[in-house]
């Protein structure tokens, strides 16, 4: 009974973390009402309840209107008309322009119960590297009461079946939710068939995927902050939540860009991995599809509410899928990894609080003012630090980092915070693991750059030296402790642990390799992760063993699987030409500077895992299959012989490998794509100081 | 921005370099997909892969040896001064100012050791094909021949770290030595480690407790030439005023300049405020360009690098009628052509800000960071080339088959000289790691000349004479002498290659133990002439190793070893190597016939042994005496060759007779050291106890050709202390050491997986199996306990001001 009411009291807790906030945000969101000015200024649009204005194709460009109000009984003078934003804080995208349709001017008079019209135009180049734009027309009246107010604008320039493309991250999202709500209709309805939910969640993921593909062909990645829409694209923003000043706002920027694509592609792999195998397949697929929601969720997200919504979407299926689906100890894996990461979330929510209670005030995307807000281009622009504030005679800004990085650290994992994830691999089945290994673990890594990095840069640079020595750490650990394992799959969770210790370094560098290094790291170790579960997977169905000791002789047994087991462990050593190679080199090229002997530490742990992975494949692929593992039960099926790997298995690992040969010969597109996510966060962590220059320029 | 001057490198832009390694590597995909194909079909591969494997595999070395050789033709070719083909294949790395790309370039130095490694490669693959090598050897060989083949035409130090990996691997797929993997990868990491010191060294800003990294590329033009004349002197004197009627003069002289950019591939350049960048034809132009024409006059460029990087400015670049200037990257750089033009370029007083900016430059505790750099890196060039201490690796490829032997011994085991002739430029820049070099390889030789002089395996001691001739080529290049040091690099590649041939014809019959083998040039004549001339051609009168002796003399000097030491170092590997090398002939090939008997080169391996041992003997001879250390010939000489390449520092003593002198003293030496092996092992000499023939199980087990006797076979019943010490040495210092390190790496492990499993692990393992039974209450109680905890902590350390 205590272990039925287990999940369901967690599930409980969490509810109850993200409410409560919610709550306390709305009563300090309400702002007093504004005493009845004598000119009294209102912004509507014409045709619509509410804002924003959305541009329209018209002469050449794109325009919108919108009209200013009087409602007071006296005259309304409007002194000025703008765009938000300036030079040093740009906005909106180029090419925008807005005027009062009467006389063109940017300031007039309004009379009692009269309304002007703003006409808001964007005529963006024929080749604009933006595709939409999202502004702010602010007004500055006599109305001293409203103060500043503002009307947001929405252009956006056709591109494709616009129901689909204008909304591609939201599919992206949402449409694995789908596939869950068949699986949950199916169990209610009494459906029995349980190919057609396969077939179903094969399509889903393959469309999923087609769609990142095109995401990712629309992505410009040499867009920037100066470009405007604070170098997001595809974005989607709508209110959400008015009174709290909550928006579904959801972009990509380089940082994201590669971990949609990992998500939709590993999201495939995985459910082609399933098959046949899983059983309770309603189940599963339900809360598979429900996973894939909350971890693309979590890379889309750009207000910290939905950001920590998805996080918790994330968490939950996880717990069931490890407890229900796992192979062996699964309870105990799935209560660790839910403690774990329970305990990280209720700190992520302190820090998101924290910060929520001391932003600035600013518009939400129809233009309704906020005396605070969650989203995190806004949060980037606030000066928190220079604030002073403090708790308990700690700097809050410190303390909030903390929060968020120890609540991202949980799930990169990083020493000491790392035992559930040992066993959370051994447990998961192979569809799991590949997500678990490929997805979940790049979440630390992606909040880490977009929330702790990102919003709070002054604070990354006080703990960055912190960070490159927890990367090290991290690094030379999980190498040891891999390096004492006689499981297979206990050896590379720890390897997986000591491979993410880059992302750290190359955040804590500071330097654009170190940066790229940590977004390159994440991609090539999702790729080769799943890579690594799926061989691994394969191996296990075959001789139901993880000893190592037992694995030998696969090399003459087994030859295909062998070859494609020693790419991986090549590519996951890191060597030159693979995968693997990019991402740690640039890390240690961006750490160098500063931390020369945490770099000159962190090459030896890499070399210590390479005697690792090339020790265990030695092992396994030398020598004979000993009789133990010949005469037992798990080949009596195949006549006493490890069957080789099947087509199928092949298809599902073979694009794998050709993507961890192309990442390793040519990186160039994985480089190109998040060049502008990389520029703007180096910028705004590292800004370019008058010194930085060669010795060539005086 | 002042005007620079310097003799940068003038390269050519070439085309089909790319073919030289490509053709292998297709040869390896291809057995590859074969054997994979194989293994999913549940066939068996036949001997009919292999056949077909082995062929496209002697194709691939024979089209790649024929585009090094035409491509050296076509070097050879140029004007003087302008020997350098450059290839952009592909971008792979535009980050800040970390620009990398897979770049070949081929100068003089390169293509002398390409020619000798793809030609020696090329004969052994005929080896292979003809001794029926299965095709999985196959693959992995030519996966082998590509990647030493990138990393000598490689121009940059991450292609090359690249290329050694694969080498690596392809030695491991070869060998199956994991240990030498291992240790591959652990000097790997030194080698990644010293090219970031030195990139990072190459720019920035540095203080004494900060630096402040440069956050995009920096480049500047250079007036190819040597020295500024004098009207260009004049500029700096009278500032703005002197520019513009420069300007002025420029433009009313007319005519055209011309602009080379060779760096940064696929960057666009724009002349003087353009919005449309330079138009070559109808395209736009791109780096890499040479000599592009602009009108004379001043004008400014903006290079646009791409990849989210800001356009930089170049501006006030004078162009002079018939004058090229060139655009380069100034600052950090892993090029080895950036590298040593930035090292080369003056202003127009003749001072060089970046080389002395570098030079200050320290890592911490004094150390220079150019030493600090070059002994990283060359620390990972001796381990490639199995220099001592890390020979180790070197010596176990004799467990595999002798042909699989010969072909690493050849190939990936050149590279580590092969790079510490590359970076002679910076090296010489550190007296340090000069004298480092120089001792390092003036030691190896010596000891493994001596161990190859007591070993009674063939391939053992075919394995230490090649290990003495890397080290013969790094005290070269530790002692400046650049030249010759690369012309007996190419030689010694020759002549190992002669050797190992006559062991892959001598080894399936005979086998490889000297203790059963004797009299064979009466059944092989082919083979023992073959043997005499390479030896002799390599040890006894090595004409590039005179000059290299020659060097050693005269280089060091004025640094901070005595010169005597790297001479005295040189002229015994000399004499031991003479020894070593007469000593087998004698043994194997004169006196009476052992119980081991041989037929002679069947006639493909005959052709290309003869080939070989022509080739060291005659191009040693006649390239030797061409150069300035031992006089002109009238013949155009090796170092006249080199010149484009390598800087070489004044090292030949300048009297002549003191010249005539040490070389006589040189080819006695040598000469020597062969005397002393006739008079002991020479025909109707009663063959030495160490020598003695072997017992009937140790004769079983040498006629095992996959079997090599361990270093303690030398250790005969009365073999010499100095014997027993050196190969106690080598047993159980060096073996010892490397087994503590892999001992102590477990342990370590053992005891963190320990710590992480009892410390670590046991209260959450705990905590998270108790949570499965707790009532919700006291779990919540826990988990409110641990936020506690946390937020204890935390106050803790977030009290402390960092």
């Amino acid at each position: 009974m205590t272990r039925r009411l287990l999940p369901l009291a967690l599930l409980v807790f969490a509810a109850a973390l993200w409410l409560i906030p919610l709550r306390a945000a709305h009563a300090e969101g309400r702002a007093p009402k504004a005493p009845v000015a004598r000119g009294t200024i209102s912004l509507s649009v014409p045709g619509s309840p509410a804002g924003p204005v959305t541009l329209v194709p018209k002469d050449g460009g794109w325009i919108g209107e919108f009209l200013v109000h009087n409602a007071g009984p006296d005259v309304l003078a409007i002194s000025r008309i703008a765009l938000r934003g300036d030079e040093d804080d740009v906005r909106a995208p180029a090419r925008m322009a807005v005027r009062f349709a009467e006389g063109g001017g940017t300031a007039l008079t309004v009379p009692p119960g009269a309304a002007r019209t703003v006409v808001v135009t964007w005529t963006p180049d024929r080749d604009s590297r933006v595709h939409q734009a999202f502004a702010h027309v602010v007004v500055t009246s006599s109305d001293e009461a409203a103060g500043e107010v503002a009307m947001g604008v929405h252009g956006q320039l056709p591109r494709g079946v616009a129901m689909v493309t204008d909304h591609v991250l939201s599919w992206l999202v949402f449409l694995p939710l789908l596939a869950a709500l068949l699986a949950v209709a199916m169990q209610l309805s009494g459906h029995k068939d349980d190919a057609l939910l396969r077939k179903v969640a094969i399509g889903v993921t393959a469309a999923q995927c087609l769609l990142a593909v095109w995401a990712c062909d629309a992505f410009n990645g040499d867009v920037t902050r100066i470009d405007g829409n604070d170098g997001y694209q595809l974005v989607e923003r709508v209110v959400w939540i008015r009174s709290l000043g909550v928006e579904y706002f959801v972009g990509v920027d380089g940082v994201s860009m590669p971990m949609v694509l990992l998500t939709a592609v590993l999201g495939l792999v995985g459910t082609l991995s399933a098959g046949g195998a899983v059983q309770r397949v309603k189940g599963f697929y339900a809360f598979y599809m429900l996973l894939l929601t909350g971890i693309m969720g979590v890379f889309v997200s750009l207000d910290l509410v939905l950001f920590f919504a998805f996080w918790q979407v994330v968490l939950v299926p996880l717990y069931f899928l490890l407890g229900v689906w796992g192979v062996e100890r699964r309870e105990q894996a799935a209560a660790k990894t839910f403690l774990f990461t329970l305990v990280g979330s209720g700190l992520m929510l302190l820090a998101i609080l924290a910060l929520y209670a001391n932003a600035d005030r600013t518009f939400l995307v129809d233009g309704t003012t906020v005396t605070h807000t969650f989203a995190v281009p806004e949060l980037m622009r606030v000066a928190f630090h220079a604030k002073h504030l403090t708790l308990l005679g700690m700097p809050l800004v410190r303390v909030a980092w903390v929060c968020l990085f120890l609540s991202f650290a949980v799930v990169l994992p990083m020493f000491p915070l790392h035992r559930w994830l040992p066993d959370a691999v051994v447990t998961a089945p192979t569809p799991i693991g590949v997500v678990l290994v490929g997805l979940v673990l790049k979440l630390g890594a992606y909040g880490m750059v977009r929330v702790c990095f990102g919003v709070l840069p002054e604070a990354s640079r006080w703990a960055a030296g912190t960070v490159i020595a927890l990367g090290v750490v991290n690094v030379v650990y999980g190498a040891l402790c891999a390096m004492a394992q006689t499981d297979l799959k206990r050896m590379y969770a720890y390897a997986a642990m000591s491979q993410m210790g880059f992302c750290l370094i190359g955040l804590g560098s500071l330097t654009p390799q170190g940066i790229a290094a940590c977004v390159v790291q994440m991609t090539s170790t999702g790729v080769l992760g799943a890579m690594m579960l799926l061989l691994l997977g394969a191996l296990f169905d075959r001789v139901k063993t993880r000893e190592i000791a037992q694995l030998a002789g696969l090399g003459r047994e087994v030859p295909a699987f062998a070859a494609l087991f020693g790419f991986a462990v090549f590519a996951s050593l890191g060597l030159p030409g693979l995968a693997g190679f990019w991402g740690e080199v640039l890390a240690l090229f961006g750490a160098f500077p500063l931390h020369r002997v945490l770099t000159f530490i962190a090459a030896l742990g890499v070399a210590i895992l390479a005697a690792t992975y090339v020790t265990t494949l030695h092992k396994m692929v030398l020598g004979e299959v000993g009789d133990d593992l010949r005469k037992g039960p798990a080949l009596a099926p195949f006549k006493g012989k490890i069957p080789e790997i099947t087509s199928r298995e092949l298809a599902m690992i073979a694009p794998l490998a050709v993507v961890a040969l192309l990442l390793g010969v040519w990186p160039v597109p994985l480089l190109s794509l998040i060049a502008g996510g990389v520029r703007d966060l180096t910028a705004l962590v590292n800004p370019p100081g008058p010194d930085q220059i060669a010795w060539l320029v005086p | 921005m002042p005007d620079l001057y310097g003799p940068v490198t003038r390269a050519s832009l070439a085309f089909g370099l790319w073919v030289v390694p490509l053709a292998p590597l297709l040869a390896a995909a291809y057995a590859a997909y074969l054997l994979l194909a194989r293994a999913v079909s549940k066939k068996r591969s036949s001997d009919r892969d292999s056949v077909i494997v082995a062929n496209a595999a002697l194709l691939a070395a024979a089209i790649s040896f024929g585009v090094a050789a035409w491509s050296t033709f076509r070097l050879s070719q140029l004007e003087e001064g302008q020997r350098f083909f450059l290839e952009h294949v592909l971008r792979m790395v535009r980050l800040g100012q970390l620009d990398v790309s897979l770049d070949l370039s081929l100068d003089p130095m390169s293509s002398a050791i390409l020619l000798a490694v793809s030609g020696v490669a090329l004969a052994l693959f005929a080896t292979l094909r003809a001794s029926a090598a299965p095709a999985g050897t196959m693959a992995w060989a030519c996966l082998l021949l590509a990647a030493t083949q990138l990393a000598i035409l490689a121009d940059g130090l991450v292609v090359v770290i690249l290329a050694w990996e694969v080498a690596a691997c392809a030695i491991l797929g070869l060998t199956r030595d994991a240990r030498a993997f291992v240790t591959a990868r652990v000097t790997g990491g030194l080698f990644v480690v010293g090219a970031v010191a030195l990139f990072w060294g190459l720019g920035g800003g540095w203080s004494e407790s900060d630096y402040l990294p440069d956050l995009s590329p920096r480049f500047a033009a250079v007036h190819v030439a040597a020295v500024p004349d004098a009207d260009d002197a004049k500029v700096h004197k009278d500032e703005e005023a002197e520019e513009r009627r420069r300007e002025q003069a420029l433009a009313q002289a007319g005519g055209k300049g011309m602009v080379t950019m060779t760096s940064y591939p696929g960057a666009l350049i724009f002349m003087d405020d353009a919005r449309a960048p330079l138009m070559s034809g109808e395209v736009p132009l791109r780096a890499p360009f040479v000599k592009f024409a602009v009108p004379a006059g001043l004008h400014s460029f903006r290079i646009h690098p791409g990849n989210g990087l800001d356009d930089y400015l170049v501006s006030h670049v004078p162009f002079a009628k018939d004058r090229e200037m060139a655009l380069g990257v100034f600052g950090a750089t892993l090029t080895f052509a950036q590298i040593r033009d930035q090292l080369v370029v003056n202003d127009s007083r003749g001072e060089n800000a970046g080389r002395a900016l570098l030079l200050s430059r320290t890592i911490g505790g004094g150390v220079g960071l150019v030493t600090a750099a070059c002994l990283l890196l060359l620390a990972a060039a001796a381990a490639r080339s199995g220099q001592a201490p890390l020979h180790g690796p070197l010596l176990r490829i004799g467990a595999a088959s002798p042909a699989v032997a010969a072909l690493v011994a050849t190939t990936a085991t050149v590279l580590g000289a092969h790079l510490a002739l590359r970076l002679h430029v910076l090296i010489q820049l550190s007296s340090v790691a000069s004298a480092v070099l120089a001792l390092v390889g003036g030691a190896s030789a010596v000891l493994a000349a001596w161990q190859a002089s007591r070993a009674t395996d063939l391939r053992r001691v075919l394995l230490y004479l090649t290990s003495a001739e890397l080290g013969f080529a790094m005290l070269g290049a530790g002692c400046g002498a650049t030249s010759a040091a690369t012309l007996s690099l190419a030689v010694s590649v020759l002549g190992i290659g002669a050797s190992w041939s006559c062991l892959v014809a001598l080894a399936p019959s005979a086998g490889t133990d000297l203790r059963g083998m004797g009299g064979l040039a009466k059944s092989a004549p082919m083979i023992a002439r073959v043997w005499f001339v390479a030896s002799a051609a390599s040890w006894i009168v090595s004409v590039p190793k005179l000059a290299v002796l020659l060097a050693a003399f005269g280089t060091l000097a004025t640094g901070r070893l005595p010169g005597w030491i790297p001479f005295v170092l040189g002229a015994a590997a000399m004499g031991l190597g003479a020894h070593a090398s007469v000593r087998a002939y004698f043994v194997v090939f004169e006196g009476k016939a052992g119980p081991a008997a041989t037929s002679d080169f069947v006639a493909v391996a005959r052709g290309a042994a003869w080939t070989l041992a022509g080739l060291a003997a005659v191009l040693g001879t006649v390239l030797g005496f061409g150069g300035r250390f031992v006089g002109k010939s009238g013949l155009s000489s090796f170092d006249e060759w080199m010149e484009d390449a390598a800087t070489q520092l004044p090292s030949a003593p300048t009297s002549a007779g003191l010249t005539w002198g040490l070389l006589l003293v040189g080819v006695g030496i040598g000469v020597a050291g062969a005397s002393t092996a006739r008079s002991r092992y020479g025909a109707g000499r009663a063959r030495p106890k160490e020598l003695a023939a072997p017992s009937s199980e140790d004769a079983a087990s040498a006629s095992s050709a996959s079997s090599v006797p361990s270093a303690s076979s030398a250790r005969a019943a009365s073999a010499p202390l100095a014997a027993e010490v050196a190969v106690g040495v080598e047993r159980w210092v060096l073996d010892g050491a490397h087994a503590a390190i892999g001992s102590a790496s477990r342990a370590a492990a053992q005891l963190v997986a320990i710590a992480d499993d009892r410390f670590l692990g046991a209260g959450i393992d705990t905590l998270a199996d108790r949570s499965a039974r707790l009532e919700p209450r006291a779990r919540a109680t826990v988990v409110a306990a641990f936020v506690l905890v946390t937020a204890l902590v935390l106050y803790l350390a977030l009290r402390t001001p960092q």
